[in-house]
């Protein structure tokens, strides 16, 4: 694995867990937890070939995981919004 | 989500499309992928995620079924322009699963320059076969007699009385 596909295959990796652990609490019908908690480390290399299948699964999961949750919210309390995720400076390099 | 995502599919494989000539099926990608990548940011912006990831899909799948059109055999430059593509896909895939909008912005620069180039080249391409169907053309035909214009019709009319 070259340096770029490690660094990416911990982001992606760190990021199924945090989706787990959501997917976890929702089908144990606990508290609904925040999206958002997660965040890749700074200067990203762009994304290896071999990780856009991955990278492309994970974030359709995302998405599902987002309605689900709008969805619970909206019967919990009708006016809550999902929140967004948190935001900083841009984490990518990108090429020149 | 997914009537939209068919409206959006079916608006780009509309008799338009198929009609169209293969540079301008071109030029119609790029202006397709444009408007998928620009409302993609706008949508991460605004933290409409469902949207997002509907519009930078397409704009993937687009990507590569334009991959699948560039002919390696025919051009010398089809490889640097496969890996542009290449990492246009990659930012797209990687912004998406983040919710990043910078990587979609880079591509949308990426893909505004290549697609400027299309899209004059079209232009060009298109005026020249103009020239070239006008220069191939018979000759018009002989234009039809003219209607009879005003002085006409009065003799006509006085013919008649005179016959009445």
């Amino acid at each position: 694995m070259t340096s770029a596909e490690n660094r990416w295959q911990a982001v992606i990796d760190e990021l199924r867990s945090d989706l787990d652990r959501i997917e976890a609490g929702l089908a144990d019908d606990g508290p609904i937890a925040e999206l958002g908690r997660f965040r890749p480390p700074a200067d990203l290399p762009p994304l290896p070939r071999s990780m856009v299948e991955a990278a492309r699964d994970l974030s359709r999961r995302h998405d599902a995981l987002i309605q689900v949750m709008a969805e619970r919210r909206s019967k919990i309390d009708p006016s809550r919004r999902t929140p967004a995720p948190a935001r900083g400076p841009s984490r990518f390099e990108v090429r020149a | 989500m997914y009537d939209q995502l068919r409206r959006q599919r079916s608006a780009f494989s509309n008799d338009d499309v198929s009609t169209a000539s293969p540079r301008r099926v071109l030029v119609k990608c790029f202006d397709r992928l444009d408007a998928d990548l620009a409302r993609g940011v706008t949508a991460i912006e605004e933290d409409h995620f469902e949207e997002a990831n509907s519009l930078l899909g397409h704009a993937q799948d687009l990507l590569g079924e334009m991959a699948g059109m560039v002919d390696t055999e025919a051009w010398q430059h089809a490889g640097s322009l496969l890996s542009v593509y290449d990492y246009v896909l990659r930012l797209v895939a990687a912004g998406s699963m983040l919710k990043e909008a910078t990587p979609i912005i880079e591509a949308r620069r990426l893909l505004g320059e290549i697609g400027d180039g299309f899209r004059t080249a079209a232009q060009e391409l298109d005026a020249s076969s103009v020239a070239e169907a006008l220069a191939d053309a018979p000759e018009a035909p002989a234009p039809a007699p003219a209607a009879p214009v005003d002085g006409d019709l009065v003799a006509q009319r006085r013919s008649f009385s005179a016959l009445a």
